[in-house]
């Protein structure tokens, strides 16, 4: 398929004995905004230097854009802008030259400079060294200098990171923006998944060097939906009844309680009548709602370390 | 007249010992804004990046000789009123950078590999000072260190023209081998 940006098959790094991106296959689809999610130290750093070829795969194949990166990795990273980790700048030179030197690598036009500078609002501090400059400005150079080149893809590793809410907010208009206006693929990693849900219409979760997640976001905010928990005593006999009788229930054995996925006001009621008429006693009756950062949680099986 | 070897001998000492140091702050800058991946994550061939850093220490290295040179004639003038030994003054420097072309190679790789920079420097002094001993040693073995070439290319030396080709062709030889283990690294 040639409609991913990204796609890799297999894609493994080990460091010595430990295996630290373990057999991924990473679908990015075009012209969507990719969220990269993993709790710190799951792989998403190596898997970006991966695809960037800064380091090599320990075995499986990445084809960016079509090509192969082991035979492509010239005409690919033309295509491609990156900002990896922290942004790097010579810092006693002014925002403008830090830009300039990335044209006249890429032999584009100085033109461009002026124009990628009022995309970040860096216009005023450009002819300022970039010593000067607060975290969120030295972030916005960087995603200035991997927009300079007008890329087809653009991979982002943390890029708000270190940033204030206004930062980011900035920074998060700005990605929104870069697949309509500008036909841009964007892979954008994070260990906050707030971030993520904002932004990206794509979300791929890496665990433990496994991608444990990989899908339209939808389908992760699918997963939120409510449901209906009882506090009601023998709740294994009552889970039976219940689903004897058609409902989806399900007791959970450490709380004492009882689950079910049906949620409408005259079903419950009506359930809730089934169980007094079977004489189980129900205590509590409450809806609940797994929000995103739940999900997160439970998916990279942090809940216990937290 | 009496000055010139040793004026030579301390000018060829500060000469590698710049290669040293230039090649320290090349590379030591993009390390401390670790710029490695920025750089390298450009379409630009990775072995390039190495052999543009080896080409601008030898290019601000001729300008050292222009310096040396000049000095020379400066001190020339205060000291003597011979004429002045023009081919003597002019190639001895010229010699001293093209036979160094190994060291810039050997500097430059080690100022790369290493984030501290204490090392390369280390290495670098080391094999500065002891250039100025190597050349004196009667073991052929020892002559072929990088280190030897600069002293053994002295025009004062017989044989000097054999030396400064091996330097050269060494030179080369480490400078492609540099840039392709440069090329295979992985940076941080």
């Amino acid at each position: 398929m040639t409609d991913y940006a990204i796609d890799t098959h297999q894609l493994t790094r080990r460091f010595g004995q430990r295996e630290t991106v373990k057999r991924i296959d990473l679908k990015v689809p075009k012209r969507e905004i990719y969220g990269f999610l993993g709790p710190n130290g799951a792989g998403k750093t190596t898997t970006i230097r991966m695809l960037l070829g800064l380091i090599r795969a320990s075995s499986g194949d990445i084809r960016i854009l079509g090509k192969d990166l082991n035979k492509n990795r010239m005409e690919i990273l033309k295509d491609v802008g990156s900002l990896v980790e922290s942004p790097s700048y010579y810092a006693h030179l002014s925002g403008y030259k830090n830009l300039k030197i990335v044209t006249l690598m890429h032999g584009i036009p100085e033109s461009r400079i002026n124009e990628v500078l009022q995309w970040v609002r860096l216009e005023q501090a450009a002819h300022r060294p970039v010593k000067g400059y607060s975290l969120g400005m030295k972030q916005r150079l960087g995603i200035a200098m991997a927009l300079i080149t007008k890329p087809k893809l653009l991979i982002l590793d943390e890029p708000t990171n270190g940033l204030d809410p206004s930062g980011i907010q900035e920074i998060r208009e700005l990605i929104t923006r870069l697949p309509r206006d500008f036909d841009i693929t964007v892979l954008l990693s994070s260990h906050l998944l707030s971030e993520i849900e904002q932004v990206a219409t794509y979300v791929g979760i890496i665990n433990h060097g496994e991608l444990i997640f990989q899908g339209p976001l939808q389908e992760l905010t699918e997963r939120s939906r409510p449901y209906v928990w009882m506090e009601i005593d023998r709740p294994m006999e009552a889970a039976a009844a219940l689903n004897d009788n058609g409902w989806d229930a399900e007791p959970d054995a450490a709380t004492g309680q009882l689950r079910t996925s049906v949620t409408g006001r005259k079903e419950s009621a009506e359930m809730i009548r089934y169980l007094v008429g079977r004489r189980h006693d129900v205590y509590r009756v409450t809806e609940k709602k797994k929000t995103l950062e739940e999900i997160f949680l439970e998916l990279t099986g942090q809940e216990q370390s937290l | 007249m009496r000055v010139l070897p040793s004026c030579i001998c301390l000018s060829r000492l500060f000469f590698l010992l710049g290669i040293t140091i230039l090649a320290s702050i090349m590379a030591g800058t993009e390390h401390e804004t670790k710029a490695w991946k920025q750089l390298l994550a450009m379409p630009i061939p990775k072995g390039s990046i190495y052999l543009a850093n080896l080409l601008w220490i030898f290019i601000l290295q001729l300008c050292t000789v222009a310096i040396t040179v000049v000095g020379m004639c400066i001190i020339w003038f205060l000291y003597t009123s011979e004429p002045l030994p023009w081919k003597i003054l002019i190639l001895q420097p010229l010699f001293v950078c093209l036979s160094s072309l190994p060291m810039m190679a050997i500097q430059l790789w080690f100022s790369t590999v290493f984030s501290n920079q204490a090392l390369p420097l280390a290495i670098g002094i080391f094999g500065s000072i002891s250039s100025l001993f190597l050349a004196r040693s009667r073991s052929f073995i020892i002559h072929l260190l990088p280190w030897s070439y600069p002293a053994l290319s002295s025009q004062l030396i017989p044989g000097h023209v054999q030396w400064i080709w091996i330097s050269l062709g060494v030179g080369l030889l480490l400078s492609v081998l540099g840039a392709f283990m440069f090329a295979r690294r992985e940076f941080e």
